[in-house]
């Protein structure tokens, strides 16, 4: 049996609890007839209704008039991939010396926030070592990157 | 504080000594209750545990692009070149990368790259090297792990020079327990050279137990057999096997950290990590 045809089956079983076994057993005599199948199906790609590709939502942080180090860390801490959850952000917020709440921050977004208005009214010189220091998003690599790291190596 | 320094040793290839290394370290630094400062020495010229920490990303920016020294420029620090006309030994602060930072606490590494190889072929006079640089930064750590290559060279004399005590991953399969006489006589070798600081096994742990099939309840027997010969602890917890730890490895992530990964095998691992602590003494 190949993975499709289990998904099939783990939905015919949620149906089958939704609808009872005797409505279930009179359909499943019917479905055995392929034209029956055929019509189901021209039917439902008649009327299924494909929604409208939607442009993509500018980042915030493209249009938020800030400072350009700024933006840098903001978009260095929204990084998903440097800072999966809340806590690594926390984490982040003491190591740059930003006060965290007692009750922590409620989400990523207030964390980030938070950390760039800190930096907002602090020197630039204080600010650029903030931007070095948080953490880069870390590309974990292919096999290929490393080939390439390996290979490219000094002769 | 003095850092405890242990190396992980298997003459035996495959183990899984990268992995265990850098699971522990996270186990033992990422853990809320666990705040310990670890540095990850790669001691490998394969450079998986800095792989694994680093990813290409990081690798590229802290080791290729800036040419940033690495452990290969610890063992090369007396080389002369023509580019490197004064010879001197790389500062702490340019080897060593911070992988994470916790407000209590930090996790750095020691990276390697694949040129570590080319030390194996002058290895004279190189073995106290990295003994010498772990002397500099050991105040700033309570637990130094340095995850050695598989193979009886200077890289293992370096170990044994820089570390206070030997744990042994084993994978309970036949020939991963042919490398424990081979390591015994290893560390024989070494204790008998003069002036060397004497080393010793805190304990074997198993890798990749799955306590299922014959063979590797036969395996476990015979390395616990070996073990009791040469008065070496066995730990009694045991690594599980788990899919969840070469994912881990691809994601640069510890086992804990992985989606998916089981309870049982976290809290597996989780023991272990105890247990070496207790053992190690930190």
């Amino acid at each position: 049996m190949t993975d499709r045809s289990l998904d099939l089956l783990a939905d015919l079983a949620r149906l089958l609890k939704r609808y009872g076994a005797a409505d279930f057993a009179r359909l499943s005599a019917m479905l055995s007839d392929p034209a029956l199948v055929g019509s189901l199906r021209s039917v439902l790609e008649g009327t299924v209704k494909i929604s409208p590709v939607r442009p993509e939502k500018e980042r915030a942080v493209e249009d938020y008039p800030l400072d350009p180090n700024l933006q840098v860390l903001r978009r260095k801490l929204t990084d998903a991939s440097a800072f999966p959850h809340l806590r690594d952000l926390v984490d982040e917020a003491q190591r740059l010396g930003v006060r965290v709440p007692p009750s922590g921050f409620k989400s990523r977004q207030a964390a980030v926030t938070s950390i760039v208005k800190h930096f907002e009214h602090r020197p630039q010189g204080e600010l650029a070592l903030a931007v070095e220091k948080v953490r880069v998003g870390d590309s974990r690599g292919s096999l290929q990157e490393w080939s390439a790291i390996i290979t490219n190596r000094r002769p | 504080m003095t850092a405890k320094r242990v190396a992980m040793i298997n003459m035996k290839g495959g183990v899984g000594k990268s992995t265990l290394t850098v699971n522990l370290a996270y186990e033992l630094s990422a853990v809320a209750g666990r705040d310990n400062n670890i540095l990850v020495v790669d001691l490998d010229p394969q450079f998986n545990a800095s792989q694994y920490m680093l990813g290409t990303s990081r690798y590229k920016s802290h080791v290729v692009a800036t040419d940033r020294p690495t452990v290969w420029d610890i063992f090369e620090q007396r080389t002369r070149t023509p580019a490197k006309t004064r010879p001197a030994p790389p500062k702490p602060a340019d080897v060593v990368v911070n992988v994470r930072s916790w407000s209590t606490n930090k996790l750095d590494l020691l990276p390697s790259r694949l040129e570590l190889a080319w030390s194996l072929k002058q290895p004279g006079g190189k073995e106290t090297l990295l003994k010498e640089f772990l002397d500099q930064v050991e105040d700033d750590y309570d637990l130094i792990l340095i995850d050695c290559a598989p193979t009886e060279s200077v890289l293992t004399s370096a170990a044994y020079y820089a570390a206070d005590q030997i744990v042994v991953p084993v994978k309970p399969e036949f020939l991963s327990t042919i490398g424990l006489p081979l390591l015994a006589t290893s560390i024989k070798d070494h204790n008998a050279t003069r002036g060397a600081p004497k080393v010793s096994v805190t304990g074997i742990v198993f890798n990749h137990a799955s306590d299922y099939q014959p063979e590797e309840k036969l395996a476990k027997r015979e390395v616990r057999a070996v073990a009791a010969e040469y008065e070496w602890n066995v730990l009694n917890s045991e690594v599980p096997y788990s899919r969840s730890f070469p994912k881990g490895a691809r994601e640069g992530k510890p086992l804990r950290s992985t989606s998916h990964a089981r309870k049982m095998q976290k809290s597996k691992l989780y023991a272990v990590a105890a247990e070496f602590a207790r053992a190690v003494g930190i």
